[in-house]
């Protein structure tokens, strides 16, 4: 209940301040002003305040609210400024200096989009796995699954069905359980290899004596335990990574910012 | 890379004694005074001989008429002992929520909704411990007490941490109140520094007298004296007994004569280890079942009714057959009944109607501390005073008649929302000892680790938690001082290091006093407590200069308590996963899963 409040205070406080610009805006025109000037200053505040979040973040020890409502803060305030920035932008946008300084906006917007998108996604999909991998030290799990994996097929290689599953393992899973996934897996996490390697695993079932079948279920279950490795990894490598694009992108939109400012105002001859 | 060191003489644990301003001509004088000159010096062990625990565990207190020597609700680990004049114990309610609970609130509300508000008091004498205890304890009792006498008038004399509260009107105070008086040679507020609980009562200076504080370490290594360690046992068997009963909301209306049966009848009973971490920690890995069946059993259902139990410390399992295990119904705290609804419904049948059976069965979780008291006893002297309001509901389809189960009775239908596998999990782990666990969400933490760098750049850059633990389904359990209900790491504390705030109750580690010697880290049930190493103020790594081997102190989370308001964790967390709640209460745990 309470998040909903809050919610219906953000998207009307968002719309409000929408509708005022808006009102500004058409005055501006109706009075033969400069409504360019006008969204352009209300742009520049209203993204100067989406770095309070960072501001925030930096100095926890005062007393100014949970972090979490900044954040909430930042995407009401980014939602506007949105807004406004059509509002500001002339169309066709003339010159590459512009293009640059409204792509840049358009990225940092659609980054932060998704990443309000993905922060709610990616958790739930993470949660979905039965353990909890903390970032660090998934590399350190994986060689050691890697490790176990490659003792087992050692072992199996001694039993008297011979080397089926240690062929196998030596054709098709050193591979999966030595080298990185792949950049499309990094990009979109998906099951599709370990539904693959669990069915070819079980395949070989026919060809295997009693301790050979408890080797091949011994490595059905590492196959899993690798795939959600790096079922963690890659969902959480790729939140970070684009939170990375994503406060990146902000600083460099900062200083094209103040090269735009400075050049509006030489223009105008004020400067 | 090379970090640097400095060389230091390795801690010992009195190193820093609790006064440095006793002399030896007081100590000669302390040694001749009772129970200390009936003391047999060859009991001590040779490292800590009697004088030296009194030179270094002790301060003489010398106060004034109407100075508190420590309130109600307070948490303290020191016992004092009345060496001259006469203090007063108030047995009824003195100061309510602390005096600074008048002082008025400088928040708004609507900033509080808009969750800029600090979830946690500004100052700590109106702590949420203290908000708990009334609301276990009668708040109709407390409110009654408020309206009946006045809030008696105070100051403050002294200055610093030497700063005390003292009564405007002694003699005043003293006539509108239920209070008893300790002489020279008697010892008080020792329950509270060996329970390691809240203290019960308000302890004034009757008149100028000198009082000897005795912090809990000292009070453990006098135990080697015989008769001293059976003076403590019993005066924790009866002192213990009688305060608790006044506190059980259900004989607040009983008048005197009646309590009194009731603390003649009343019968102290203990169950479980009290070192119940140790078998924790070294558990084998048994079935559910079998680890409930091995928890010693206090009341089982289908048994005859004898009494009302009382849970005075510890947690006990409440749980009911079903299939061949047990399903955990709720778990029980301090101050809360077993047995009511049944004893209530037989005081109601006729006489020939055969009385109705435990329904539930009760059983210790690691150690509990209880009170039973007889079924006779209860009928004619408590049942009769109780009000309405304050009974249980009846038992319209009792599982148990006439001895044997009855056959398709319904399950009951818990009073809360937790469901049946969170409480099994919680209790299984020990978890409902935490008052401020650390719950992390994980459908909503995106791994982004923005807690674990806030409270590394609040903590010199070191994190005092690790955001790993123990889940159950989206909740995590993660590794972070839970500041529990029963702090078993206090146990074994030699300097009294790892202590509780006396206001907040907050569990803290002195580094000053801390000696590295990792009994609370052993101690410790959930692996909370690290040993890291210690460092000077410039950051350099203390190493022992005998043996060049660094010098390791325990570390863990404080709650961000030097801050105020909420800890670093939890404000920064972006999408608000990362909540710390009191899972020794099943209605807070209820609440959050409600929301």
């Amino acid at each position: 209940m309470r998040g909903k409040q809050r919610r219906i205070l953000g998207v009307t406080c968002t719309l409000l301040c929408v509708a005022l610009t808006a009102t500004g805006v058409q005055y501006c025109r109706d009075h033969l002003g400069d409504e360019s000037t006008l969204t352009g200053w209300v742009l520049l505040v209203s993204t100067a305040g989406l770095y309070l979040l960072s501001v925030r973040k930096k100095w926890l020890q005062l007393r100014l609210g949970p972090v979490a409502s900044w954040l909430q803060m930042h995407v009401y305030l980014g939602s506007f400024a949105s807004v406004v920035f059509l509002m500001h932008i002339g169309w066709p946008i003339r010159g590459i200096f512009e293009l640059a300084l409204a792509s840049c906006f358009v990225i940092v917007a659609v980054s932060g989009i998704a990443l309000g998108i993905m922060s709610r996604t990616t958790p739930v999909k993470l949660a979905a796995i039965a353990n909890d991998y903390p970032l660090d030290k998934i590399p350190a799990l994986q060689n050691r699954v890697a490790s176990q994996a490659h003792q087992t097929a050692l072992q199996s290689a001694t039993f008297g069905e011979g080397a089926t599953l240690s062929e196998y393992y030596q054709r098709r899973l050193l591979p999966f359980f030595r080298s990185p996934r792949s950049l499309f897996y990094r990009l979109m996490p998906n099951g599709f290899t370990r539904r693959k390697l669990l069915r070819e695993l079980d395949d070989l079932n026919r060809y295997l004596a009693e301790q050979g079948q408890v080797s091949q279920q011994s490595m059905a279950v590492m196959v899993k335990s690798k795939d959600d490795l790096d079922y963690h990894y890659a969902l959480q490598t790729r939140l970070r990574l684009l939170f990375a694009a994503h406060i990146s992108l902000t600083w460099a939109l900062v200083l094209m910012i103040g090269v735009h400012v400075v050049l509006v105002y030489r223009f105008q001859g004020a400067l | 890379m090379t970090v640097e060191s400095v060389e230091v003489e390795r801690p010992d644990r009195w190193d820093h004694p609790l006064t440095e301003e006793m002399t030896a001509e007081q100590l000669q004088w302390l040694l001749g005074q009772h129970p200390f000159a009936a003391m047999d010096g060859d009991r001590f062990a040779r490292g800590t001989p009697l004088a030296d625990i009194l030179r270094n565990d002790s301060k003489v207190h010398r106060l004034k008429a109407g100075d508190v020597v420590f309130r109600e609700g307070q948490y303290g680990g020191s016992a004092y002992l009345v060496l001259r004049g006469q203090v007063r114990i108030f047995l009824s309610k003195l100061l309510a929520n602390g005096p600074e609970s008048s002082r008025p609130q400088t928040r708004h509300d609507w900033l509080g909704w808009l969750g800029f508000g600090s979830r946690q008091p500004r100052r700590a004498p109106s702590s949420p411990e203290h908000d708990r205890r009334r609301s276990k304890r009668s708040g109709a009792q407390a409110s009654s007490i408020d309206r009946e006498t006045p809030a008696p008038e105070i100051g403050y004399r002294g200055e610093g941490s030497e700063t005390r509260i003292f009564l405007q009107d002694v003699p005043g105070v003293i006539a509108q109140h239920k209070t008893s008086a300790i002489s020279p040679g008697e010892l008080f507020g020792e329950m509270a520094a060996v329970t390691r609980s809240p203290r019960e009562f308000t302890a004034v200076a009757e008149a100028e007298c000198d009082v000897l504080e005795i912090r809990w370490q000292g009070l453990k290594l006098l135990k080697q004296d015989p008769a001293f360690r059976i003076l403590l046992d019993e005066r924790y068997r009866s002192e213990v007994l009688r305060t608790h009963l006044r506190e059980t909301q259900l004989f607040r209306f009983l008048p005197e004569a009646s309590l009194e049966q009731v603390v003649a009848a009343a019968k102290f009973e203990s169950f479980g280890n009290l070192e119940w971490y140790a078998e924790y920690q070294k558990r084998p890995q048994a079935s559910a079942s079998q680890s409930i069946e091995a928890e010693p059993l206090i009341a089982e259902e289908g048994s005859y009714a004898t009494g009302l139990w009382i849970i005075r410390g510890g947690f006990a399992r409440l749980s009911q057959r079903q299939g061949a295990g047990h399903r955990t119904l709720a778990y029980l705290g301090k101050g809360q009944l077993f047995g009511l609804a049944e004893l209530w419904h037989n005081s109601r049948q006729n006489r020939s109607a055969p009385p109705l059976p435990f329904q539930e069965s009760l059983r210790a979780i690691g150690y509990v501390d209880t009170v039973c008291v007889p079924k006779q006893v209860i009928a004619e002297h408590v049942l009769p005073y109780v009000r309405q309001a304050d009974l249980p509901p009846n038992i319209e389809s009792p599982r148990y008649q006439f001895g044997q189960p009855v056959v398709d009775a319904p399950l009951d239908a818990a009073e809360h929302n937790v469901e049946t596998g969170l409480l099994e999990f919680l209790v299984d782990r020990r978890l409902m000892n935490g008052r401020r666990t650390m719950v992390i969400d994980t459908e909503r933490c995106t791994r982004c680790d923005d807690c674990v760098r806030a409270c590394a750049s609040t903590h010199g850059g070191t994190p005092v938690f690790v955001r790993e633990g123990p889940q159950y389904g989206r909740w995590m359990f993660a590794q972070a001082c839970m500041h529990c209900e029963d702090p078993v790491c206090m146990i074994g504390c030699p300097t009294g290091a790892i202590h509780r705030d006396h206001e907040s109750g907050l569990v803290q580690i002195n580094e000053q006093t801390c000696i590295g010697c990792q009994g609370c880290a052993q101690s410790c049930p959930y692996d909370n407590i690290r040993m890291v190493t210690a460092a000077d103020g410039h950051g350099r790594a203390k190493v022992d200069q005998q043996t060049g081997l660094p010098i390791l102190q325990a570390s863990k989370c404080d709650l961000c308590s030097q801050q105020g308001g909420r800890p670093a964790c939890q404000t920064a967390c972006p999408h608000d996963a990362l909540v710390r709640i009191d899972l020794s209460e099943l209605s807070e745990v209820s609440r959050w899963m409600e929301t």
